[in-house]
């Protein structure tokens, strides 16, 4: 789905008063325990080192730091980074 | 198991350099490369795809040319085979390995069973065989319901069987059949006789009526709580109670004043042979005993996997050691303790859980023997109950009996 898509998407879930998950193609990042960062909907990878690793989604970057960074699984729409993370961040 | 798959189905690690490593990982991803252990080196990153996944990044970096692809390792069994490529023999050798390894899994090569006291293995192993389950035996055509209940029929002492079979072993799960216990029938017209002669020191009747004292000398099959209860009317009973007596035996025991004693020579022959799914094959020519005189030491050795599988192959060792029989004296003074353990050891068994009071002990050498008689008092239950026939009751039941 397009970034306008997206949007549209989410903008008719608050109206319709859904949860975000319900609109297709949301990005979605859940932190596990701060060792496990678990991406849906990604549009591919930016920048990989063991410190920084940048995802690029729909109308966003999710930029994640940490020490010892590891894509430990990767596909077309889902992305795994394990690793001792410190903060992971929303770019405009 | 998936590092297993993994080895089964190969993987190679790859080095994918370009200018910018993530658009050669993005490249994956979008292409549906499964991938893992990425790691940065230098200037790509490095990671483990299966051989699916390496060809399709060789096609994607000879299309795209946005990547170069560089082997570091080979993993795996199609990498394996593709070297014995050339040496048939080896290769069908292991794949005939593994496919007899296969099929034997599916065959009895170990029996075990358990939850038995009473009801010796061997007698089960044998029920079991004369049903056709053995070693060797095929364990997909085993009926296990009708071989069971055929079993529980052959084996009355059994009152629950089942087979449980994992991989090639198969274990035999039974459990006994607690005995009947004497039950007390009150009806039945029973008297208390000695068992034994002796001089009676109490007579405790807890049913029936007393017909001898204490101080009275007894003679086996006498007569001690009659069943007969000659109170009002008079009725017959079910006599029960305890009479102790002071009893007297008398056992003699030889005991040799020479004993054999083995004395080993060191000289020492070991043989092998192996149990083959219950087949024995000798790995040695002549068989028989070695020595004229040897003990013979057999150690049975199961070959098991390191998971506790089992294998069909028992490896057996034989070990005879040489000895020569000396004949070695023996001194009275330990010809008379052995014979004397002997005879209280006797005289405990014969008196049960009675007690001794007094013993004397007589000893007389003869003929390279030492003869020991011993003299024991001792004081013990001599009841015993016996059912009276209709004639001893002078044809009266017991009901006539207590309503007359």
């Amino acid at each position: 789905m397009k970034k306008g898509g997206v949007r549209a998407a989410m903008r008719a879930a608050e109206l319709l008063d859904l949860p975000g998950e319900a609109a297709p193609g949301v990005t979605r990042v859940t932190v596990t325990g701060g060792r496990r960062a678990f991406v849906e909907n990604h549009r591919g990878l930016l920048e990989y080192t063991g410190e920084t690793v940048v995802v690029n989604t729909a109308g966003m970057l999710v930029k994640i730091r940490g020490t010892g960074l590891e894509i430990t699984a990767m596909s077309d729409l889902e992305l795994v980074v394990t690793g001792s993370l410190s903060g992971v961040e929303f770019l405009p | 198991m998936s590092g297993n798959l993994s080895f089964l189905r190969g993987s190679v690690r790859v080095e994918l350099n370009c200018r910018y490593p993530e658009r050669a990982v993005n490249i994956c991803a979008g292409n549906h490369v499964d991938f893992s252990g990425l790691e940065r080196a230098g200037d790509g990153v490095r990671m483990d795809v299966g051989l699916g996944g390496y060809m399709t990044l060789r096609r994607v970096a000879e299309e795209t040319g946005a990547f170069s692809v560089k082997i570091v390792r080979r993993r795996g069994a199609p990498f394996l085979l593709w070297r014995v490529r050339k040496r048939a023999a080896l290769a069908l050798g292991l794949v005939l390995c593994f496919g007899l390894l296969g099929l034997s899994t599916v065959f009895v090569w170990q029996i075990d069973v358990r939850g038995n006291d009473a009801v010796p293995s061997s007698r089960i192993l044998a029920a079991l065989r004369s049903e056709g389950v053995d070693i060797g035996t095929c364990v997909l055509k085993i009926p296990q319901r009708a071989v069971t209940n055929r079993l529980l029929l052959k084996l009355p002492e059994l009152s629950f069987i089942t087979l449980n079979t994992k991989g090639s072993r198969l274990e035999v799960l039974v459990r006994e059949k607690v005995p009947r216990p004497e039950l007390y029938d009150p009806g039945a017209v029973v008297s208390v006789y000695a068992k034994k002669p002796g001089i009676i020191t109490s007579v405790t009747a807890t049913e029936g009526w007393a017909v001898r004292r204490a101080g009275e000398t007894v003679d086996a099959g006498d007569e001690l709580i009659s069943a007969y209860v000659p109170l009002g009317l008079g009725r017959y009973t079910h006599a029960s109670g305890t009479v102790l007596a002071r009893t007297w035996y008398e056992m003699t025991v030889q005991i040799p004043l020479s004993r054999l004693k083995k004395e080993y020579t060191g000289e020492k022959t070991t043989r092998r042979a192996i149990i083959l799914a219950g087949n024995r094959i000798n790995l040695y020519i002549s068989g028989g005993n070695p020595y004229r005189e040897c003990d013979k030491i057999t150690v049975y050795d199961p070959l098991e996997l390191p998971g506790g599988g089992v294998l069909p192959l028992t490896v057996v060792t034989e070990t005879f050691e040489e000895y020569e029989s000396a004949s070695c004296p023996l001194t009275p003074r330990e010809a008379e303790r052995m014979a004397k353990a002997r005879l209280l050891y006797e005289l405990e068994e014969e008196i049960g859980s009675g007690s001794i009071v007094e013993t004397s002990f007589e000893t007389a050498a003869s003929e390279g023997a030492l003869t020991v008689t011993m003299r024991a008092e001792c004081i013990e239950d001599i009841a015993q109950e016996r059912e009276l026939s209709g004639a001893e009751r002078g044809g009266e039941s017991p009901d006539e009996a207590g309503t007359d």
